[in-house]
Parts: C-alpha cells; structure tokens; sequence
C-alpha cells in the first residue's frame, strides 16, 4: 500500500511544483496575443436585430417626418453624423463618391450635440440646418435624407458612442453591421463592401 | 555648440556606463561565487557603487533638459513646455514612459547600493548573489531602456521652439511625490525576491534568510503603501468628483504585489520564529517582484484597457513580455527544481495557534490577490476566447473584497494575541467576547449616531475598525505591563501600530462609500445651497491663472448654522498648450468630512453648474495608510536588525 | 392693509430669492431613487471612454445614459431593469460587473476554490499535530510557563544567530 502511495504523492507534487510554472507560461501566450489585439475594439450588440422603432423629423423640412418603416425596402447605410465632428469632415468625401459611382443609398442621422431640455438648453434648429448646408456644400453631400434625433432616443437605441459611426441595414431592416469611426476605402473594402455586394 | 548642449548626450553616455557595471555585476562576481574566490565576490559592492553613480548622472540629465526647456530632446519636447511651472518641470522628467523606466533603475540602483551598504554582516556568498541577482533583473531594464525606450533620444535636426507641455492630469503635487514613492515599493520587492533566488540557488534554505530579507520587506512595503495611499489621494483631488479608488488595472497592477508583500511579510515572520512555512514564504517573495513586473507590463504594454495607460506600442510590449518570461518563469523554474531540498516541516502547531492564524492570513491575502488578477485579466482573456465584451469593476470587486474583509478583520484582531504552537479556543472566547460586543455596541452607537440610518456596511466595517483597534491597544497595554513601557519591542509598536492603520482605512472606507452627500445645483453669485447641515454660499467667481493656464474660480463660503466653517476656492482651468479644460476641485478638510466643490460649465444665463459633496470620514483613508507605513518603518528599527550594525561598528573599531 | 401685506411678501420673496433661485441638475422624487441612481450611474460603463463609469464621464454618450437612468429610474423602473436596458443596447460591457454564467462563473470561483484548498491543506497539517499522541499529551498541558520558555527560546536563537 506505502509502495503503491509514494511514486504517486511524488508526481502530484511534481505538478504542484510546477503549476505555478505552467499556469504563468499560459499566461505570457495569452499576453502575447492580447499585444497585437486592439483592446477597444469589440462586437456590436447591434448586429442581427432588428432597426429599432422611431418616428422622428426631417432635418430640413418642418413636417416632414420619418418611421422605420419609410426607410425600408432597399438596403441603406445609416451614417451617424455632426457639424461638431471633425472626422466626418474627413469621410464625407468619401461617402459621396461611394453614392455617385456606386450608388449607395446613404440615411444621415444628424448627432446634435446641444440640445438639453432639461438643462434649459434648446437646439437652435435654424443654426443647424445653415450650419450643415455649408458643410455638406464643402465636403460633399452623400446623403439620400437626413433625420434629425434632437432627444437622441434613437442614437441611444442604436448605441451610438459618438460620432461617426455607420450601420448597413438590409431591405428588411435588419442591422448587419455596425462600425464605429471613419468609413474610407480600408473600411469599404475590407469590411462593409463584403457585406453591401452580397445584399 | 556650448558644453551644455551636449548634456543629453553625457545622459546617454552615463546610462550605457550603468548599463555595463551592471552586466559586470551580474556576471563577474557570480563567477567568483562559484569559484568561492573572495576578492571576485568583493567587485560586487563595488560595481553597485559605480552602477548607481552613473544611473544617477543620467537621470540628472534627464532632469536638466526638462528643467533647461531643452526641446531638441523628443521626451522634453512632447511633455514639457516653457510655460510650465518649474516643480512640474522636473516632476515631468518621469511623467512619459521613457522617464518613468529611468526613474525606475534609479530606484533600483539606490535599492542596490542601499543592500550593498547595509549587508555587511552577512555571509559573503549570499550577500555577492543577492547582489548578482539584484545586476541581473538591472541589465534588463537598461537593456529595455536603451534599445526601446530611450529618453534621450533627439528630435534633430529639427526641433520644436516650444514643448506640448505635460498632460495638465499629472499637474499636481501628487505627481512630483506619487511615482518614485510607488516605484522605490514596487523595485523594493526585488530584495526579499533576490534573497529567495541566492537560497535557493546556494541551497541554503534554512530560516537565516527569513531574517535577513525581512528589514527590506518591510521597507519595501512601507514605500508600496505609501506610494499607493498618495495615488489615491492624488486621484482624489485631482479627478474632479472625489473618487479614491476605481480598481482600474493600473491601481490594480500596484495593489497586486502590495497583498503578496503583506503576506510575505507576516510569512516571514513565522518562518524565522518557528521554522515553518519555509517553501511557502520563497514562494511568495518570488511572486511579490513578479507582480511588480506584471503590474508593469499591463500598464506599459497596452494590453488592457485602463484610464492612465502609457503610449501602447507591440515592439515595446514585446520587449518587457520576453522580460516577464525571463525573471518570472526563470524564477519560478527555479523554485520548482530546489524547492525539494528544503526541509520537511517538523515544526508542528494546532488548529488553534498564531501560525495558523498567520495562514489565514496568507491565504486572505492569496486570495484577495486571485480575485484582483483575474478582475482585472478576466475581460481580456473572456474577449480572446470570442465570448465577447464585459467589463470587471467596481461593483464585482466591491461585493468580493466585503466577504473576504469580515472574516480577515475578524482573524486581525485576534491573532496578535494568539500563542505560538497551541492556544485554547475556551481561553480566547472568555477574554475576547466582551470586546467584541462592546466593538459591536460601539460600530451601532457610531452609525446610528451619526447618522441615524441602518447601514448594513457602515455598521459591520465601523464594528471591525473598533474590534482591530480596541484589541491591538488591549494587547499593547498588556505588553507594557509585563514588560515597561521603555521595553516594549519596536516591532511590537510597528504591529500595533500598523493594525491600527488598517482598521482606520477600514471603517473609513466603509464610512465613505456609505455616507457621501451629493448635489448638482445651478449658483449664480450670492446663491446659498444647503447639504447635510452646510451651506455653501458662492461668494465670487475670480479670474484664476498660472503660466501654462487660465480659468475661473468659484470661491465659496461654507457655514454650518451661522458659524463659518471654511473658503473653498474650485476651479475650472483651461490649458492653453494641450487646450484641455481641467476641473480642479476646491476641498475644505476636516478630521470627520471633506467638504468637496467642484465647479462646472456656465449656463447662458450666466449661472454655473457646481457640484457639492461631503464625504463622511474620507480623510480616514489615507491617514490609515500613512499609520501602516509609519509602523512598517518602526518595525525595522527593532533591536534584533539594530543590534547588527552595533556590532559591525564593534568590529570595525 | 393689502398694500402692507403685499410688501411683507415681496420683501420675503426677495430674501429667500437668492434660496430659491438655485435650481437642482438633478431632482428625485424620494431618497430611494436617488439611492438607485447613484448606484447605477456608478456601476455602468461609458462605452465610449477608456475606463469610466458614467458618473464621472464628460462624454456626451454617458451624459446621455445617465439622463436615461434617472428618466427610468423616475418611472419607477427598478435597478436591474435599467442594468438590462443598457445592456441590451451597449453589451455586457456596459455593466461593472458581469453576470454569473458558465464563461464568467471562475470570477468567483478562482479565489473559493484557492479558500478551499487552504483550508483543507491547515486542516491536514493541525490534524497531524493532535494525532500525534505524545505531543497531544504535553501540549494538554501548554500554558502561560511554557509560552514564556518557547518565547525566550525563541530570542536566544536569534541571539546567537546574531552572532554567528
């Protein structure tokens, strides 16, 4: 019985000995990994579901009022958008010319920034709507219409963290996609335009 | 070219200097360990010494071009400016990554030299080795620093006229204190750990070096404890809504090897009494360094996410990663293989005993530390297994750390006065019920008191502060009874004092996180606003503007009834350099309640947004901390380590 | 009379106006809701931020859940059924603290399976010592005498290590 006991108490120390070893190595593989990972990135709650509901106005025209329904029926991006935001700058050029040479249907939902009932501070719709003609006239304009969230309720629903962020969506309505930050030809080609071209 | 343009060259110069004694250090004299060849081993002290001069010209260097506005210097230029206030100017010598790796191996080498220094007395091979080891963790953090975060590298041939000036967050005279304190603990762990590598690498692994490693542990610590209590002091202030601890991993990372030191320590403390726990105790001064350097890596490397992350750069993450696996798994290879020559344990005890105690306390703390590396790994490892975001914080870690805080209060108290080998259950019941009601009656009293409301949290951790503490004093005031008040050991003073430490972080913790008052109210001038008895009257608001910043200033009078209380002045200033807008929260400190203001943004109708606390009993945090740290530094100035350099003076006279 | 009172009023009115005249930013209803806000606005993650709960985050998106939080919280929602509000939108990120399932559940686990071991190893080792017959009797016997003999033992030999 002591025979049989002793090898085996010894192995087990043996790997007592050294787990501390072999659980640090795991360890240093999974930090190696992690090195070339971008810690911020991840995956979108968003994809698969259904655009949420919402009937919100248009951002030129009093009256004029949009529901997830209206939009549906081709596929669309769904570009998250602001004066404010200097990376849109940046993208809208491209967006134009994604519309014109492949006709892309593009959504603007306009991000306003100010408004803040709560606070006693209310968007000075006028302003916003001069303010967006001149920049859309500089930097080209992609968009098919565009939506105004003054409350933000449906920037919340689609979890917009900022702006701008883009979201393909099918003839259905259904969210294929949902990227944060600049689409240009990088962004087109490697990760939307799979997605577009099979829609 | 004047001579003092060639300053940062003369940096660089000496940095490469340090860099060789140190590989010297690491190889000469461990030859003469072997070879038992006493003039080799002799080099050691001696290439410290130079390691250290020349690692201390070269952050003098560093210094000098922050403090010159040398901006052809790429550290300098890109967090540095003329405007900036001169204290700043030198504080931002460590406030990039670059500088903060050389503060670094200067905190090493003055570790190194302060060893070689105060070792004397021990036996030549061990001291020589300690030092070896001590050379070998130095080569590659000069190898790191010279290959790939070199602070003196040039933006030449074309350099900046102005700098774009420090990050206005490390504008505070927490930044000037904060980091050498926390890298002096964090490199400190590198003695007790270079103490388990030489015996384990000697073979000598009796309790002899349990006693010698300690007086460094608990220096080591102290600096850990005060480095830690400044952070969170300084994120207090500096913030702008009064938040002292977020368990973000680069808190965490510096928690980490403070919980394995603590228990380290009290390990220790058996093995050199009582012979026990003898692989236990290497273990944990190995894994103390370790979570040093792994606290580093998570912060430089950018592998997770955290709020004061340095640049995230693969290649140097790549570099401290090969660094980690090097020390770590060398270390902990090491361990596995000679970790059978210690002797079995022979020494026996009873369930009821001090050293079982003392393991109660090894495995709280483990297991604090389990809890912490994996809160703060676990997203990544979750998301690199495709399972998807989530976020460990706050809440997880504040919901774990109360299960494990009552039992480990609990254990505190009683443990100091435990016997060693057996005690009697009976015994300890008869003569501590009594003070555990009355700390129980005195936690309701304290609570309910103050604030009239039943808090569950409140109520248990004010109970365990006054448990800790009543019992620590009992016991101090029996120990001058049998011994005198004059005889009374340093090291008992320390424990009592250090216990003490940690029951007032504890229920001013549990205080301040149950009874914060709160209001966000719109002021114009003249406004009064009351919160929790205090009204704070917005008296002005003052232009408020130093070199590199300009801002407001809402000053404000507090009253308590009509009796004025305090001014507090809060401040929203906007960095011209970085054109950053900074809230800088105006305090009023008290013993019992910080009475905190932060100023907000201005309406159109001319008011301004001003948030007001008072946080119940927060000071208490940090004078816990400074009472652990005071009482780790009067158990080094015990007799027991004093008596051995009473002696070397003997022999050298 | 009238004209008496009215001046009564209005010098009132302009004493307590400076009171009056702050406004909260934020309002609730009962101490409760404040209570459930604080704590949910301390526990969810600003997803656009690097490491911030909404409370202490400048960004617009947190802004904007936080101003959610209290609206629900008003309408009487409890504190899990916002976590899972946000949640649904944001992701599990969006929440300090992960719910237990079978990926997250060695959060817990880890360290009471460490508790555990501990306990057990403390455990074996003590039952040696009082199985130990011989030792069980003297140690019957270990009082305060024998405590101060081990306790001077224990100091000579760090005398004489002192020494050595």
């Amino acid at each position: 019985m002591t025979q049989l006991h002793t090898p085996n108490k010894q192995e087990k120390s043996l790997i007592i000995r050294f787990l501390p070893v072999i659980f640090f190595a795991c360890i240093v593989v999974v930090f190696y990994f992690a090195l070339f990972a971008d810690p911020f990135e991840r995956p979108s709650e968003l994809e698969g579901r259904p655009l949420p509901e919402f009937q919100l106005p248009d951002l030129y025209t009093d009256g004029v009022s949009y529901s997830r329904d209206s939009l549906l029926g081709e596929p669309f991006l769904l570009n998250v958008w602001g004066v404010w935001c200097v990376t849109c700058r940046y993208e809208l050029p491209y967006l134009t010319q994604l519309k014109n040479e492949q006709g892309v249907k593009i959504v603007g939902l306009y991000y306003d920034q100010e408004h803040d009932p709560e606070f006693g501070i209310y968007a000075d719709v006028p302003k916003i709507r001069e303010d967006v003609v001149n920049m859309l006239s500089q930097f080209g304009n992609p968009y098919h219409i565009n939506i105004l969230d003054l409350d933000r309720d449906l920037l919340l629903d689609l979890a917009v963290t900022g702006a701008p962020e883009t979201y393909v969506i099918d003839a259905d309505g259904k969210i294929l996609l949902h990227h944060l930050g600049e689409v240009n030809e990088r962004v087109w080609n490697e990760k939307i335009a799979p997605i577009w071209n099979q829609l | 070219m004047e001579i003092h343009h060639y300053i940062p060259e003369l940096g660089n110069l000496a940095l490469t200097f340090a860099f060789g004694f140190a590989l010297a250090l690491s190889i000469v004299p461990f030859w003469g360990v072997r070879k038992n060849n006493h003039p080799i081993m002799e080099l050691a002290p001696n290439l410290v010494v130079g390691q250290f001069i020349m690692t201390a010209i070269s952050f003098g260097c560093l210094v000098y071009a922050f403090a010159t506005d040398d901006f052809s210097v790429i550290n300098v230029a890109q967090n540095s400016t003329s405007l900036l206030p001169f204290e700043y100017k030198i504080a931002a010598s460590w406030g990039s990554h670059e500088g903060s790796i050389l503060l670094w191996l200067l905190m090493q080498s003055c570790w190194n030299i302060g060893f070689a220094v105060f070792s004397k007395q021990l036996p030549k091979d061990t001291r020589t080795l300690v030092l070896v080891v001590l050379g070998w963790i130095s080569v590659g953090f000069y190898a790191y620093v010279i290959i790939a975060s070199n602070p003196f590298e040039r933006t030449l041939p074309y350099f900046p006229v102005d700098g774009r000036d420090l990050n206005p967050l490390l504008q505070d005279p927490g930044m000037i204190f904060h980091p050498p304190m926390l890298y002096l603990g964090y490199v400190g762990m590198s003695v007790p750990f270079s103490f388990a590598i030489a015996a384990l690498i000697l073979g000598r692994l009796d309790t002899s070096w349990a006693k010698w490693s300690r007086p460094w542990t608990l220096l080591g610590i102290s600096c850990l404890t005060m480095g830690i209590t400044l952070g969170s002091w300084w994120a207090y202030s500096e913030l702008g809504w009064g938040g002292w601890w977020f368990w973000d991993p680069s808190e965490n990372a510096a928690f980490m090897p403070w919980l394995v030191a603590v228990a380290l320590f009290h390990s220790l403390i058996a093995t050199e009494k009582r012979g026990v726990f003898v692989s236990w105790t290497l273990f944990l001064a190995i894994a103390a360094f370790s979570f040093s350097l792994l606290g580093t890596f998570l912060v430089r490397s950018g592998v997770i996410v955290s709020v004061h992350a340095f640049a995230n750069d693969p290649e140097r993450g790549i570099f401290i990663l090969g660094l980690l696996a090097f020390v770590i798994g060398g270390s902990l290879t090491l361990y596995a293989m000679r970790i059978t020559h210690v002797q079995k344990d022979r020494t026996q005890y009873a369930a009821i005993s001090r050293e079982t105690t003392l393991l109660m306390n090894n495995m709280l703390f483990i297991a604090a530390t389990i809890v912490v590396l994996i809160g703060t790994l676990f997203p990544m490892l979750h998301k690199q297994a495709g399972l998807g975001a989530i976020s460990v914080g706050q809440p997880f870690f504040d919901q774990v750390f109360s299960w494990l805080l009552i039992p480990f209060s609990f254990v505190l108290g009683v443990a100091p006065m435990m016997r060693w080998k057996q005690d009697n259950l009976n015994r300890l019941f008869k003569s501590n019920i009594y003070v555990f009601v009355v700390s129980l009656i005195l936690g309701l009293a304290w609570v309910l008191g103050q604030f009239g409301q039943w808090n569950f949290t409140a109520i248990v951790s004010a109970s365990l502060g006054c448990w800790i503490t009543l019992i620590s004093l009992r016991e101090l005031f029996k120990t001058a009874q049998k011994l005198g008040w004059a005889k009374i050991p340093k090291a008992h003073w320390g424990m009592i004092i250090g216990h003490i430490g940690f029951a007032v972080t504890l229920a001013g913790g549990g205080m301040a996180t149950q009874f914060t008052d709160e209001r966000a109210v719109k002021m114009h001038i003249g406004d009064k606003v009351e919160l929790s008895g205090y009204t704070f009257h917005l008296k002005d608001i003052e232009a408020t503007y130093d070199s590199n910043y300009e801002g407001h200033g809402a000053r404000i009078e507090v009253l308590k009834g009509n009796q004025p209380v305090g001014s507090i002045l809060s401040e929203k200033r906007f960095y011209t350099v970085q054109k950053t807008v900074m809230t800088e929260a105006g305090v009023d400190v008290g013993f019992t309640r910080d009475l905190y203001v932060s100023l907000g943004t201005q309406f159109d109708d001319g008011s301004w947004g001003v948030r007001l606390y008072v946080k119940h009993y927060v000071r208490w945090l940090w004078a816990g901390g400074i009472l652990i740290a005071i009482g780790l530094i009067i158990a080094i100035a015990d007799k027991r380590y004093r008596r051995k350099t009473g002696k070397l003076q003997e022999r050298a006279a | 009379m009238v004209n008496i009172r009215t001046l009564i009023v209005a010098i009132f009115v302009l004493l307590s106006e400076s009171v009056m005249a702050t406004e909260d930013l934020e309002s609730f209803k009962t101490a409760e809701h404040e209570r459930v806000y604080r704590e949910l606005v301390a526990e969810l993650r600003c997803p656009r931020c690097q490491n911030q709960n909404i409370a202490d985050s400048n960004a617009l998106v947190a802004k904007d859940m936080r101003n959610k939080t209290r609206k629900m919280v008003a309408d009487g929602a409890s504190k899990q059924e916002v976590i899972d509000f946000m949640v649904g939108r944001y992701g599990e990120f969006a929440h300090y603290k992960p719910p237990v399932k079978m990926s997250t559940v060695i959060l817990w686990l880890a360290p009471a399976l460490f508790i555990i071991y501990f306990l057990y190893r403390i455990r074996r080792q003590s039952t040696r010592f009082t199985t130990h017959g011989r030792q069980n009797k003297r140690n019957e016997q270990w009082n305060e005498q024998q405590e101060l003999e081990l306790k001077r033992r224990i100091e000579e030999l760090e005398r004489r290590g002192d020494t050595k």
